[in-house]
């Protein structure tokens, strides 16, 4: 591993700053504040981070409908995310996408997208621009467990293979297809297995280790722009909230959150920093509370910006 | 195989040929190829060879006879053809041929009937309009109740608006018609007339009968002779000049001081023209055998249409006459035309049923106006001279030294019909309502049923009451039924006519009188039944 | 000017825009060295190589998919979708992804994406190769709908389609594909959205698309030869719909017939009599009438499949019920 201590602690901060921007959300949320659906990323911050970590300016991302993480990890601004949220004129989308379609060209962030498994042959075509292009930019596409079952994981993947395309493909498995566990949505237990059916190479890790992710996905982006074609990367994780909030979730224990909960990949990344002496108790309080105001700037942002113009409705619908 | 011979399609345009000439004979041997015959398109002359050789077997149109093309007119057999086969063929193509002609004259019917289609009265307005056409009304602030929908199903379309807007416009502006000319002369002499003369018109109606009977026979005559037919207006202008001098007073101008009564009858005959009226004068006219008379009158009306009058034509008339008759009218109050005393006007002829010596009988008759100007002229002469009019003209056969006629058209009502006949159709005509029409079937009888109800009353006095009633409904076909029956159920003669007469003082008196006429033909009938 | 068919203009435009700009390409079933299942995309393999003509697995989802990804990143693809009828198989690619994302992210992304695919009955391919589905897409905001009559049209319209910086569906009529007709000399644009009067006439308006205008056409004449002058306008594009054009001629004629041969019920034609009734009510002097295909697939038998597709005589029939 070749992470500089600041790019730690860089990282480090973004998982945190996640964390708070969810945390807040879901209190947004169930005040009345934010309309809509929230697909919440609580408990997946490692995985977004240490693929994110891996990439440059001019790759390319498809995120989903759990897409905040992912836009924090690249480097997306929360006062633009809250905005959009909130269903501002200054948000991210002018408040005309919300949380599931929030998106950032500049960052060749290709959106989240609120139909499930929409993503993948959106980044294989990202990737095949890259080749065509000959940038040497790689597209990452971000799906769960539930989206590996769709149709477009196929197409995509068989296309991305037979065109070698600088693609990635990331199933953040978090064992639930909304309620559907996986062990009952498909019949393997790793999602990686599926990449031999395209002779591409299929990699499981611990979605909630940063370091593990960190080296697949680093792995991963190397092959994509050497030429050698698209790596199927799995993420076991666990999200602790609902599938959205206001989901009940009958469907699971409490025992079985509060066992993932005491695999909390941003304390495992924390206790790694601290025993490296990255940082120390303080410092880690400092960021917390370093995140916790630019949060709190975000949602001051975001509720003092003003809605968005009814005259503008029909604007952006088409390129003029 | 027999072979039809098709008549041929020799243009584009062309629809039917005529046969101009067949250059084979039935039964004569053709070869294909060989002139068969000869084609009259809408311009030229055509020779068709024979498609097929063989034996012209039948020519199925004869020469001069019009052909749809494509259709068979003839049929050519082949050696070894089977008798009965050809006749079939024959039989076929002479049906196919008739019915091509049938369906072509029927073709020509509708389209006949098609130009003479005029617009019906609307009886009620379907009140369907198109947007459009409500806009352009709505703007234009039209009451569209008086818009007639050409559209489908009568909807009333822009068109429709438009059309009513031009009408409205040259409503509006009604068409100017200057008094200077003609109008203006016709105008001023008209007033002259009404302002000066103390005018009264009288009429008479003629039975011209005997009239038009002289009429045929000289003309027939002068057919023969190579001559032109007279009209009536010449046999009258003939008979009035011949009155005119028995009446000198009639023949006289009427001026502020004096009256003067001219020794020669100078007769205007008014002519219409296009856009005025005109009177050329005839001087002279009582010299003038009938013959001359026609002509002469044939010659000024000719050139007053074409304005070809000399001046001295126009002037000096001392009576007029004015024909009114061709365009419908019967008596009307013709203006005198100044400084003349009198003018004739002459109705049109209609046919009706005239009380003669107590028989109802056809005839034809016309009704003459008289103007005169009571200046110069009183009541009694004026009457006396058109009733002197009225007795030439109900007799003139001596007069034009002609054999008289024995006309008599004896009537019975509906125009002559045999009562027996008329009962016949009554009772068919009952039978046919009661099928057809049962409802009016049951009020009909209704009507009659308190009459025919069981009670104190025979039935021959039930009959004659049926008599009394046919005769108030001036029922022609009751009234048949009825007198059969009342005579058949014992009822005298007299017993008849006295119901009808009961009818007739009820029902409003001489207007009923033919229909009594009628009961006195049934009864005859029935007596020589 | 020079004659070529229908299908010679769209290889011609896809040619000339593939020179014009090293950022468009070609993908879909069988595009490449085979030339396309129509043969519209031949010789085009041998000039711009696999890397620009791209043949893909049978995978609508991912040509199209791939297709929006590549257009977010800045290409200009010109996939190709063989038949019509299988747009469904990719139908999210292009209303959820393709229509949608430039106003989802605020305007700040652009998916210019030329989706060419051959509708149509005619040829006895029955019901899942023979649809004209246009409606489908006309009615998704974000999508702009051209569907070409004619060789120069089909040429022109489809050089603005690739140059549009939005997601367009160009529907190429498989039965217009050997119509031959002249096309103006080297490179020229025909502005999408822009109805074209395919003939003047001051009695009725026809408004038709894609074969139905050769067949209004067609009916014009016969109808001339009765006195009935038609003018039949075909709007080339479906979304954005020349409205103007339309209004204009109706209110010149005060009648519209519009001719379609996609099912009649729901289909676009209704749009367009909708919108005449909204925007024009005034204007008509006749109820609007529409032709279009009875409430069935495209049948198989070629009688059938005649009886099934509108014709001459339903235009000269509607026409002359209106006039």
């Amino acid at each position: 591993m070749t992470l500089s201590k600041e790019r730690l602690l860089e990282l480090y901060k973004k998982m945190v700053t996640i964390r708070q921007f969810e945390e807040n959300a879901a209190e947004l949320f169930a005040n009345g504040e934010i309309p809509g659906f929230v697909h919440l990323y609580i408990g997946e911050e490692a995985t977004a981070v240490g693929v994110m970590a891996n990439l440059e300016a001019g790759d390319y991302i498809a995120s989903t409908h759990r897409g905040h993480g992912h836009l924090i990890a690249r480097g997306g601004d929360v006062k633009l995310m809250y905005a959009e949220l909130f269903g501002r004129k200054t948000g991210y989308c002018k408040g005309k996408g919300g949380s599931m379609h929030i998106a950032d060209m500049s960052l060749g962030f290709l959106g989240a997208n609120g139909i499930v498994g929409a993503g993948l042959p959106l980044a294989a075509g990202a990737a095949f621009a890259c080749k065509y292009r000959g940038d040497n930019g790689v597209a990452v596409c971000f799906f769960g467990d539930g989206a590996s079952n769709r149709g477009t994981l196929h197409e995509a993947l068989n296309l991305a293979s037979i065109w070698k395309l600088p693609a990635i493909f990331v199933c953040e498995n978090n064992m639930y297809g909304i309620s559907m566990r996986q062990e009952h949505h498909q019949n393997i237990k790793d999602v990686a297995d599926r990449a031999s059916a395209y002779g591409i190479p299929g990699i499981s890790v611990d979605g909630n280790d940063l370091f593990a992710v960190y080296e697949a996905a680093e792995e991963a982006v190397k092959r994509a722009r050497q030429g050698d074609g698209p790596t199927l990367i799995e993420c076991k994780t666990y999200r602790w909230r609902g599938h959205f909030e206001g989901d009940p979730t009958v469907y699971r224990t409490d025992e079985e959150l509060e066992a993932w909960k005491k695999k909390d990949p941003i304390k495992r990344v924390k206790k790694r920093l601290l025993d490296m002496g990255v940082f120390t108790e303080e410092e880690d309080m400092a960021i917390w509370e370093e995140v916790k105001k630019e949060i709190q700037e975000g949602i001051e942002f975001a509720k003092n910006s003003p809605l968005p113009d009814e005259a503008d409705l029909l604007e952006d619908v088409y390129c003029d | 195989m027999a072979v039809k011979v098709l008549m041929p399609k020799l243009g584009l345009t062309m629809k039917k040929g005529k046969i101009a000439k067949w250059l084979k004979q039935e039964g004569q041997e053709v070869t294909k190829g060989e002139d068969l015959l000869e084609i009259i398109t809408e311009k030229i002359t055509n020779v068709m060879e024979a498609p097929a050789s063989g034996i012209l077997y039948k020519i199925l149109a004869e020469k001069g006879r019009n052909v749809p093309v494509t259709v068979p007119i003839a049929i050519i057999a082949e050696p070894g053809d089977d008798e009965t086969v050809l006749q079939q063929v024959v039989e076929e193509a002479q049906a196919e041929l008739d019915s091509s002609e049938a369906k072509d004259t029927k073709k020509k019917v509708t389209e006949k009937e098609a130009k003479k289609e005029v617009q019906p009265i609307r009886v009620d307005n379907v009140r369907k309009i198109s947007p459009r056409a409500l806009r352009l009304a709505q703007e234009k602030g039209i009451d569209i109740n008086y818009v007639i929908g050409t559209g489908p199903n009568g909807r009333v379309i822009e068109k429709d608006v438009n059309n009513y807007l031009q009408e409205l416009e040259k409503e509006k502006q009604p068409e100017v018609i200057s008094f200077e000319g003609m109008r203006g002369i016709i105008a001023e002499r008209m007033s002259e007339s009404s302002r000066n003369a103390a005018r009264v018109t009288i009429m008479q109606e003629v039975d011209i009968t005997n009239l038009q009977d002289l009429r045929e026979k000289l003309n027939n005559t002068f057919q023969e002779q190579g001559k032109g037919k007279v009209s009536y207006t010449d046999l009258i202008a003939v008979v009035v000049a011949r009155a005119l001098k028995e009446h000198p007073i009639m023949n006289a101008r009427v001026f502020a001081e004096e009256i003067e009564l001219c020794g020669s009858v100078n007769l205007g005959i008014a002519v219409a023209l296009e856009d005025g009226l005109i009177v050329p004068v005839i001087h002279q006219a009582h010299r003038l055998s009938l013959v001359q008379m026609s002509e002469k009158i044939k010659s000024v009306a000719e050139r007053a249409r074409s304005g070809e009058l000399d001046s001295e034509e126009l002037q000096g008339g001392t009576f007029t006459i004015t024909n009114l008759g061709m365009f419908g009218a019967e008596g009307f109050t013709p203006i005198i035309n100044p400084p003349e005393t009198a003018i004739l006007g002459i109705g049109t002829i209609t046919e009706k049923p005239v009380l003669k010596d107590g028989n109802l009988e056809r005839r034809f008759c016309m009704t003459m106006s008289l103007s005169f100007d009571h200046r110069a002229v009183d009541g009694a002469p004026a009457a006396q001279f058109l009733s002197r009019i009225k007795e030439i003209l109900e007799n003139p056969h001596p007069l034009f030294q002609m054999e008289e006629p024995n006309i008599s058209r004896p009537l019975a009502a509906g125009g002559g019909k045999d009562p027996n006949k008329l009962m016949q159709d009554f009772v068919s005509g009952i039978e046919w309502l009661n099928e057809e029409a049962p409802d009016i079937a049951v009020g009909f009888n209704s009507l009659m049923a308190p009459v025919f109800a069981e009670g104190e009353l025979s039935t021959k006095e039930k009959e004659l009451i049926a008599v009394a009633l046919s005769v108030y409904i001036k029922c022609e076909y009751c009234i048949s039924h009825h007198v059969h029956n009342a005579m058949a159920a014992g009822a005298e003669p007299d017993e008849i006519l006295e119901a009808a007469g009961v009818a007739v003082a009820f029902g409003g008196g001489p207007a009923m009188a033919y229909t009594v006429t009628l009961v006195k033909e049934c009864i005859k009938a029935f007596c020589t039944e | 000017m020079p004659e070529i068919t229908y299908l010679e203009a769209i290889n011609a435009a896809l040619k000339e825009e593939m020179r014009r700009d090293p950022n468009v390409f070609i993908l879909g079933e069988d595009v490449g060295i085979f030339g396309g299942c129509f043969g519209v995309t031949q010789g085009l393999y041998d000039e711009f190589g696999p890397e620009r003509v791209l043949d893909t697995p049978i995978s609508e989802t991912a040509i199209i998919g791939a297709s929006v990804g590549a257009a977010a990143a800045g290409l200009r693809p010109v996939p190709e979708i063989m038949f019509m009828d299988f747009m469904g198989v990719c139908l999210d690619e292009i209303f959820n992804q393709a229509a949608k994302m430039r106003y989802m992210f605020g305007g700040r992304a652009k998916i210019p994406i030329t989706v060419r695919t051959a509708c149509g009955a005619g040829l006895g391919a029955a019901a899942q190769h023979s649809q004209s589905l246009e409606a489908w897409f006309a009615h998704i905001p974000g999508l702009k709908v051209v569907m070409p009559s004619t060789p120069a049209d089909a040429k022109g319209l489809l050089v603005s389609s690739i140059r549009d910086d939005n997601p367009v569906i160009f529907i190429e009529h498989k039965m217009l594909y050997g119509v031959s007709g002249t096309v103006p000399e080297g490179e020229y644009t025909i502005p999408l959205g822009k109805a074209d009067i395919k003939r003047e006439g001051s009695d009725a308006t026809v408004v038709a698309t894609a074969m139905m205008v050769h067949k209004a056409l067609a009916a014009a004449e016969t109808l001339a030869e009765e006195g009935i002058e038609i003018e039949v306008i075909d709007p080339r594009c479906l979304q954005p719909l020349d409205k103007d054009t339309i209004l204009q001629s109706v209110e010149k004629t005060g009648r519209l017939v519009i001719v379609q041969e996609a099912v009649k019920f729901g289909g676009f034609g209704g749009e367009i009599a909708a919108m005449v009734v909204e925007e024009g009510f005034d204007l008509l002097d006749a109820p609007i009438k529409r032709i279009g295909a009875p409430f069935a697939p495209v049948p198989f038998a070629t009688n059938l499949e005649n009886v099934y597709l509108p014709g001459e005589e339903d235009i000269i029939e509607a026409v002359k019920s209106v006039v």
